[in-house]
């Protein structure tokens, strides 16, 4: 009615990708090139996970997945940035260790810190930038167009010029001395040892940390409206692009109305047209089903995501028809086209049996069906509340 | 589970047709597909609804949002306004002895978002009309063209103690 669009709108996308997987996957050797794989690994900071699939699946599975996934762990600690640089906590995490790193502050207007795989990216107002002294360059932060008012330094922690004494690195401990020596928020995670969070002698210890495990949260969705993904699945090919793009984005909406757990789906909603015209895909084959979700929340690194999503892989395989979904959120988005997240979806594998020329071995469950994933990554939306 | 061996069969049919030989073929390419959206149907909006102190405390329902909702979009652009299709998708209602929190999620058409979020922000109502509400006021929590991408939040929480 009113073709009034905002530019922070014009600037949303959403990037799907509709890929087989591959018959077998090994664990040690991940087609991390290919979606959805590389979509996971490409999310280093995130929030929230959750997992969808239906109920009868899921107690099915539970056992194998309580035993083989650990617990996401992380610290919450308070420091300045200039503790990431103390002998101890530079050696054991930065030099020689690997660890994830993100602090407090909503990028476009704080001052927001990420460290990741011994780059330390701060993201920095014009006038603090320029009280640092480094080198870094400007960066788009939903402000005026043209005017450098943020910059992005960048600093590989790694390189061999980055020692205590050397020249360049005296100049980031000066900054982080004289400029930047305001205490924050800190998320911590150490990829190289999950549980090591507890050993006292831990550098991490010196800033007392609050030492967190993500214990997942079970909720119930009962009689839930669900389309038919097994007809889906089959008519996904013969699609034209129109269609198919309507019919993914109707499914992505359904999950997420699913993950914030709408009354419009259950099977008992009987609103009125003048408060709700919102219809679930495909509804008038839509049957009601018992769905689950399990809900992470915390800092979670994206190694643990990919094992999550191997194990359901693993586990879901044997019952061929069934499907699941997994949403993730990332933390610490940019302030424009930030990465807002992304969803996968497995769907059965009955659909793809004629294409697939891999599954035939699938009755045995011993070779896993070239099941098709719906992937939507999500970039630019606008959230300013948790 | 009827559905489940009903598939399965499918499957045992289906296999041996098109699969007579058993060569152990050098795995083709799956397809793959992409696509961009870029302009989907829907705006989405998380809304907090404020209310006044002193104001009754009691949980909004869907009507209530409605008509708070159709007043703002009338305030702002008349009978226009009101013509706007919105879809409320949820409403939470999160109380306790201190606090009241009346979260509304909505969507509407994309091309009227940017109005909508105009009209709500700067509508403050209540106060002269008769309905129940005393003064209240909206606040847009998230607003994107994803549902999916909004439903998270931010994680910001993590951060605090």
């Amino acid at each position: 009615m009113f073709e009034e669009v905002d530019d922070a709108s014009r600037r949303e996308k959403c990037f799907t990708t509709i890929a087989q997987l591959p018959a077998f996957i090994d664990p040690k050797q991940i087609p991390s090139k290919r979606s959805p794989f590389s979509t996971i690994q490409n999310h280093a900071f995130v929030h929230s996970v959750e997992v969808i699939l239906p109920k009868e699946v899921y107690s099915k599975i539970k056992p194998s997945l309580e035993t083989k996934l650990e617990k996401p762990r992380y610290a919450r600690v308070f420091m300045a940035p200039s503790a990431l640089l103390e002998h101890d906590f530079f050696n054991t995490y930065i030099k020689s260790g690997n660890i994830l790193m993100i602090s407090e502050g909503r990028s476009g207007s704080d001052n927001v810190f990420t460290l990741q795989d011994g780059i330390l990216r701060m993201e920095l107002g014009k006038e603090i930038y320029e009280r640092t002294g480094l080198t870094g360059k400007p960066f788009r932060s939903g402000g005026r167009k043209h005017a450098k008012e943020r910059f992005l330094v960048e600093l590989n922690l790694r390189l061999p010029s980055m020692l205590h004494g050397k020249k360049g690195f005296e100049r980031i401990v000066w900054a982080f001395a004289n400029v930047l020596t305001q205490s924050m928020a800190w998320l911590f995670h150490d990829l190289e040892s999950n549980s090591g969070l507890d050993e006292g002698n831990k550098p991490i210890n010196k800033v007392q940390p609050q030492l967190i495990t993500c214990e997942p949260q079970e909720i119930d969705h009962e009689q839930i409206m669900t389309p038919p993904f097994y007809e889906n699945g089959k008519v996904l090919e013969e699609m034209s692009e129109g269609d198919l793009q309507e019919h993914s984005g109707s499914l992505s909406e359904w999950l997420a109305m699913v993950q914030m757990a709408s009354p419009r789906l259950s099977g008992e909603d009987d609103v009125d047209p003048y408060l709700s015209r919102y219809a679930v895909p495909d509804a008038d084959e839509s049957q009601a089903c018992d769905l689950m979700s399990l809900k992470w929340h915390g800092l979670i690194p994206s190694r643990w995501i990919m094992q999550l999503f191997l194990n359901m892989l693993q586990s879901t395989k044997v019952s061929n028809l069934s499907w699941f979904a997994l949403a993730v959120a990332t933390l610490g988005k940019e302030a424009v086209e930030g990465r807002d997240g992304f969803t996968v979806m497995v769907l059965p594998s009955g659909q793809s049996s004629e294409s697939s020329e891999a599954s035939q071995v699938n009755g045995e469950g011993t070779n896993g069906p070239g099941r098709v994933t719906l992937c939507w990554e999500l970039m630019g939306a606008s959230v300013t509340e948790p | 589970m009827t559905e489940d061996t009903h598939g399965d069969m499918e499957v045992d049919t289906n296999s041996p047709l098109t699969e007579p030989t058993k060569r152990k073929a050098p795995e083709p390419k799956p397809k793959t597909l992409h696509f961009t959206s870029r302009n989907p149907p829907w705006t989405y909006l998380k809304l907090k609804l404020i209310p006044q102190p002193g104001s009754a405390p009691q949980p909004l329902d869907p009507l209530s949002a409605r008509t708070y909702l159709s007043s703002a979009l009338s305030q702002f652009l008349g009978l226009t306004g009101t013509a706007i299709p919105i879809d409320i998708l949820k409403i939470e209602n999160e109380s306790s002895s201190t606090t009241k929190r009346d979260i509304v999620w909505i969507r509407v058409p994309r091309e009227d978002a940017s109005v909508v979020v105009s009209a709500l922000s700067s509508w403050i109502g209540g106060g002269n009309n008769s309905s129940s509400s005393g003064d209240v006021a909206w606040r847009v929590c998230a607003k994107g063209n994803f549902l999916g991408a909004l439903v998270a939040g931010s994680g910001a929480d993590l951060f605090v103690p």
